[in-house]
C-alpha cells in the first residue's frame, strides 16, 4: 500500500498502527523479524517488527519498571488495530510505514526497526517534534497507543505508585475475547 | 426489555409507534417519556449493552467497550480527539455527571439570535426540576472534594473568581474516580440506571449491538428503517433488523446524527445539515506539585469556575472568557498518553504519578466547525484559530494564573513542542508560543452538536421547533444536533430538557 499524503493526513492523532491482512504467520518476512511469541494478525510481519521495535526503545526494563515488550504492548497493539473500523486501520498501516521509513530524512541512517535501541528512541523523539505533520502525527499515534497500553497494563502500576482499580476482576472486551480466538487459530493453523 | 444483538438470527421485522435511533441523554429521555405515555417504542443502539458488572475499571478494556472508536478518533487533521459514547445510555454512561441546568442567558440568546420558539425557561423549568429529581442532582458534599478540588477552589476564591460547587448526577458515590470507566457501582445517574432502566420498566423495547443503516422513503414520509445487527466481538453484521414505525427519531448524539442523516442525502434539501459544528474543545494543563495530589479518586469536579463562562468584548476586540475552567481528572494510562514527549523524560513524569494535577477547560465555540461525508466517511473540521484560537489562549493563561495558585511547581502544556513554565511570569509568553495548527496539541472534543440545529425552515435549519426535520412527515432529532450554539456548560441536562419538547411534539403526532 503506498503511502500517499492524503492518506497519511487521514489517521487519527490517537489513532496508530497497521494492517498487514493475508500476512500469514511468518515470522520473517523480507529481513523483518517478530519475537517467537508474537502472532500479528492485524499486521503484517513487517508492520510488527516495526511496532515491536518502537516499544522495545520506548519502555526498557529498568528499575520497577517492567518491559514493554514482556507487557506484549506490541500485541496489544495489534488487537487494537484489529478492532478498529477499515479506515483507522489502514490509516495506521499507513502511519507505521511512514514512521519506518522516513528516518533517513531526519538524518538517521536505516530504517526505524534496524537502529540501535537508542539511536531509535533519538529519531522516534525526533519524529514526535516533526515540523511535518505526517510525521509528528504518525509518531503522535504510536507514542500514545503504546503509551495507553503500557499504563493500563496492572504490572506497569507499581513502579508509578499507582494503587489500581477497586474492582479486582479484569473483565474483558468483546472484541478481546474475539481477538484472542483469532490469535489462537493463527497459532494452530 | 433490552436485547442484544447476539439474541437476533437472521433478517428481523417489527412494528412499533416510534422508533428512535441512539440512546443517550437524548434518546433514552425521549424513549421513556414516550413509553410513559403509553406508547409502544424501540429503540436502536448500535454499541453494546453493558451494566455495573461490566465496567472492570480497567481503562483499556473499558475503552474499547463504551467510547466511541475505541477513544482513538479525531477530527480530520487531527486537531481535537473525538469523545463520545457507543453503547446503551450514551456517553452519559463515562461521563463526569456535571448537571447544569441551561443558563438562562443562553435560552434568551437562543430565543433572540435564532428566533427559537417553546424551549425557554418557562417551558423548559418544569422538565429541569423532574430531571434533577430523578437523576438526584445535588451539591456534592466536602468528602467528595479531593486535593485537586480542594486546592484549585482555594485558588479561585483568592482571585476572588466566581466559583461554584458543581451539581452532580449521583446518588451514594463510592468515590473511586472511576466515573469515565463506567460507574461499577450503579451510583453515577447515568441513562443506563435512569431513563433507560424506566423505559425498559415501561416495555421499551430496547435494542443493543443494532447500527441503524437506511431510512426507506414514501414520499416525504418515512415508512422504515433498515438497520444492521452487529456481532460485538468482530463487529461485522451478523442479519438485518426492518423497523416500520409511526414515527422515527434521531438521537444519535451530535456526532452520529448528521452522520446518519449526511447518509441519507438529505444535504441537497437541508443546506444547513452538518454545519454550524460545535464540540467545547478542551484545553488542559498538567501541573507537577511537590506533595501528592492523587488526581484519579474522588469526584473529578466538585467546584467548578464560573467566572469565564460568557466572553467579555471590548466593543469588536475580544478581552477575555468564554469557557468553563474544572479541576482534571485523568486516570494513569490516560494521562501518560496525553503527557508529551516519551521516553525517560515522559518516565520520569509517570514516576511521579501520586503528584501530578492539572486543569480543564471547555471553550464555548465561537467559531464553527463542520460535519461532511468524503467517500461514507466521516470528516470533522474544528477551527482552532479565529476568536476560538483566543479563547484557547486565555483559557491557558487562566490555568496557568490558578495552577501555580495552588502551588504547582512546574505546568506542562502537553503541546508538540512540550512547553514548560516553572513561574508565573513566564506564562505569558509560553502561551502566545503554542503552536495552534492540527495535531500539536491535545484537545478533547466531549460536547459535539449544532449540525441539524433548530429554526424556521430549511433556509436556516434542519429542524423545525417541534424537533421535526423540514420537509419530511416523521422524521424527528432529539439530541444536541438541534442547539444553535453550546450551551455554555456541560450540556446533558439541556439535552434531556429538550426531548422533553420533542417527546410531546411526537407523540401529539401520533
Ligand atoms: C469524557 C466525557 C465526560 C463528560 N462529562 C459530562 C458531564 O459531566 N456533564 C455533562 O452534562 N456532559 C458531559 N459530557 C457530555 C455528555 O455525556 C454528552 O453530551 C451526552 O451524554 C450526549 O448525549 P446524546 O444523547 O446527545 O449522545 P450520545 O450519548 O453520544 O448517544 C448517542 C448514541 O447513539 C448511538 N448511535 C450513533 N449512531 C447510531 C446508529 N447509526 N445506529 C444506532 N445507534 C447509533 C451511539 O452509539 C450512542 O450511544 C461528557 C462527555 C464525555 C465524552
Amino acid at each position: 500500500m503506498s503511502v500517499t499524503r492524503r492518506r497519511v493526513l487521514a489517521f487519527g492523532v490517537a489513532g496508530a498502527a497497521l494492517l498487514g491482512v493475508g500476512s500469514g504467520l511468518s515470522w520473517i518476512a523480507l529481513g523483518y523479524r517478530v519475537g517467537p511469541d508474537d502472532v500479528p494478525v492485524a499486521l503484517s510481519a513487517k508492520e510488527m517488527a516495526v511496532v515491536r521495535a518502537i516499544v522495545e526503545c520506548l519502555f526498557p526494563a529498568e528499575g520497577a519498571f517492567p518491559s514493554g515488550l514482556d507487557l506484549g504492548v506490541h500485541q496489544r497493539i495489534d488487537e487494537e488495530i484489529w478492532s478498529s473500523p477499515a479506515h483507522v486501520r489502514s490509516d495506521l498501516k499507513a502511519a507505521i510505514q511512514l514512521l519506518e521509513h522516513v528516518p533517513p530524512v531526519y538524518g538517521y541512517f536505516g530504517r526505524l526497526s534496524s537502529l540501535p535501541v537508542e539511536a531509535r528512541l533519538a529519531c522516534f523523539l525526533d519524529l514526535l517534534e516533526a515540523g511535518l505533520d505526517p510525521v509528528a502525527r504518525a509518531a503522535q499515534a504510536l507514542k500514545q497507543l503504546s503509551h495507553l497500553f503500557y499504563y493500563a497494563a496492572d504490572a506497569s502500576w507499581a513502579a508509578i505508585g499507582y494503587d489500581g482499580p477497586w474492582v479486582k476482576t479484569p473483565s474483558p472486551s468483546a472484541t478481546s475475547n474475539a481477538y484472542a480466538e483469532a490469535v489462537r487459530t493463527r497459532r494452530q493453523g | 426489555m433490552i436485547t442484544h444483538g447476539r439474541e437476533l438470527t437472521g433478517d428481523t421485522r417489527i412494528d412499533c409507534d416510534v422508533v428512535v435511533v441512539g440512546s443517550g441523554c437524548g434518546g433514552a429521555t425521549l424513549a421513556m417519556r414516550l413509553a410513559e405515555e403509553g406508547r409502544d417504542v424501540v429503540v436502536l443502539e448500535q454499541g453494546g449493552h453493558y451494566t455495573s458488572r461490566d465496567f472492570d475499571q480497567r481503562e483499556a478494556n473499558m475503552l474499547a467497550k463504551i467510547d466511541g472508536g475505541r477513544g482513538l478518533d479525531t477530527s480530520e487533521d487531527g486537531s481535537v480527539s473525538l469523545t463520545y459514547g457507543n453503547n446503551v445510555g450514551g456517553a452519559s454512561v463515562h461521563y463526569w455527571a456535571d448537571s447544569y441546568r441551561t443558563p438562562p442567558d443562553r435560552l434568551a440568546r437562543w430565543a433572540e439570535e435564532f428566533g427559537i420558539e417553546g424551549h425557554d425557561l418557562a417551558a423548559l423549568s418544569p422538565h429541569f426540576d423532574r430531571i434533577e429529581r430523578d437523576l438526584n442532582v445535588h451539591e456534592a458534599d466536602d468528602s467528595y472534594v479531593n486535593e485537586m478540588n480542594r486546592r484549585v477552589l482555594g485558588a479561585a476564591r483568592a482571585f476572588g473568581w466566581d466559583v461554584k460547587k458543581v451539581p452532580q448526577a449521583r446518588r451514594g458515590c463510592a468515590r473511586s474516580g472511576h466515573c469515565m470507566q463506567g460507574c461499577a457501582y450503579d451510583a453515577k445517574q447515568s441513562q443506563l440506571v435512569t431513563h433507560i432502566a424506566r423505559a425498559d420498566a415501561l416495555g421499551a423495547r430496547i435494542h443493543s449491538d443494532v447500527r441503524a443503516e437506511r431510512l426507506v422513503w414514501e414520499g416525504s414520509r418515512v415508512a422504515a428503517l433498515e438497520a444492521t445487527v452487529v456481532d460485538r466481538g468482530t463487529q461485522q453484521p451478523r442479519g438485518t433488523l426492518t423497523v416500520r414505525a409511526k414515527q422515527v427519531v434521531v438521537a444519535a448524539g451530535g456526532y452520529g446524527t448528521p452522520t446518519f442523516l449526511l447518509k441519507q442525502g438529505l444535504k441537497e434539501r437541508l443546506p444547513h445539515l452538518g454545519e454550524h459544528f460545535f464540540c467545547n474543545p478542551c484545553p488542559m494543563i498538567h501541573a507537577v506539585y511537590d506533595e501528592p495530589i492523587v488526581q484519579w479518586r474522588n469526584i473529578p469536579a466538585a467546584w467548578g469556575v464560573e467566572e469565564f463562562r460568557l466572553a467579555r468584548f471590548d466593543g469588536d476586540r475580544y478581552v477575555e472568557g468564554g469557557y468553563l475552567l474544572m479541576p482534571n481528572q485523568l486516570q494513569p494510562a490516560m494521562l501518560a498518553a496525553v503527557l508529551p514527549g516519551a521516553g525517560p523524560a515522559h518516565r520520569a513524569l509517570m514516576a511521579n504519578l501520586a503528584n501530578l494535577g492539572g486543569t480543564i477547560a471547555w471553550i464555548d465555540d465561537a467559531e464553527e466547525g463542520s460535519i461532511r461525508l468524503e467517500g461514507g466517511v466521516r470528516k470533522i473540521h474544528v477551527p482552532l484559530d479565529g476568536l476560538n484560537g483566543q479563547i484557547l489562549r486565555d483559557a491557558w493563561i487562566k490555568q496557568c494564573r490558578v495552577l501555580f495558585e495552588t502551588g504547582a511547581k512546574e505546568l506542562i502544556f502537553g503541546d508538540a513542542a512540550d512547553t514548560r513554565i516553572t513561574r508565573p511570569d513566564e506564562a505569558e509568553a509560553a502561551v502566545a508560543s503554542i503552536d495552534l495548527r492540527p495535531s500539536r496539541n491535545v484537545l478533547a472534543a466531549p460536547h459535539p452538536g449544532g449540525c441539524a440545529r433548530m429554526g424556521r425552515d430549511a433556509s436556516d435549519s434542519v429542524v423545525g421547533f417541534d424537533h421535526r426535520v423540514h420537509g419530511t412527515d416523521n422524521l424527528y432529532v432529539a439530541d444536541p444536533s438541534v442547539f444553535p450554539t453550546a450551551p455554555s456548560v456541560d450540556p446533558s441536562l439541556t439535552i434531556m430538557a429538550f426531548s422533553y419538547v420533542a417527546a410531546a411534539a411526537v407523540d401529539a403526532a401520533l
